[in-house]
């Protein structure tokens, strides 16, 4: 899986560290890590806490890119 | 999903844990299979299947807290964290009297050239040992990661 670059670039704006994002959502700075490398595929309720947390949508942090 | 195993961790750690459990079980059962093989009388029974079942559960420990799955976020794992650091110095005197006693010679863990069962318990207490250590350096491993990452978030 790729890294996941925009979640990281709207945790980055916000001024959120992994921890931070982490605390926020409810789960390990392991996980938020593992999500942003590519290394663990969330569930969807996952995704939509992050999305939640970084006021983002879907699409924008975790809808592949295929152009 | 029981609430007793579920508790604190979250959807990445356990799911690391439920692979790490079903090759440990594995394990397990391929470690029997030899132990009945090799040759006996190395330490009473039933410690040889003891000191093989401790060190497969320390195994799929280590691997646990190596991938972050070990302890539970919050509180519960903050006092699980402190109970393997109170357990780690315990650990390291009964690997000092262990290891005073084998040079020695003179002491309750060898007998006729194979551990005694007080020797056997003390093996798998050394064992145990492996844990607190990997904690430690996990932590570090972790500390220092969070960091890098941090340096370059300040990047992004």
């Amino acid at each position: 899986m790729a890294k996941n670059l925009r979640m990281r670039a709207a945790r980055a704006s916000l001024g959120l560290s992994q921890q931070g994002l982490a605390d926020a959502v409810g789960v390990t700075r392991q996980t938020i890590n593992a999500v942003e490398q590519g290394d663990y595929n969330p569930t969807i309720n996952l995704c939509r806490a992050i999305c939640r947390a970084l006021g983002k949508t879907l699409d924008e942090l975790f809808w592949e890119d295929d152009r | 999903m029981s609430w007793w195993s579920s508790r604190g961790f979250d959807e990445r750690q356990l799911r690391v844990r439920g692979d790490i459990y079903l090759h440990g079980l594995v394990e397990a059962v391929v470690l029997m299979a030899v132990l009945v093989a090799v040759p006996r009388g190395w330490a009473p029974f039933p410690y040889p299947s003891a000191i093989a079942l401790v060190a497969v559960v320390v195994a799929a420990s280590v691997e646990m807290i190596w991938r972050g799955a070990f302890l539970a976020m919050g509180p519960r794992g903050d006092r699980v964290r402190r109970m393997w650091r109170i357990l780690g110095v315990v650990y390291g005197l009964l690997l000092v009297l262990f290891i005073v006693g084998a040079v020695t010679g003179d002491n309750g863990f060898w007998s006729a050239g194979a551990l005694t069962g007080t020797g056997a318990l003390a093996v798998m207490y050394l064992i145990f040992c492996v844990i607190p250590v990997t904690l430690f350096l996990a932590d570090r491993r972790d500390a220092r990661l969070a960091r890098a990452d941090e340096l370059v978030d300040e990047a992004v």
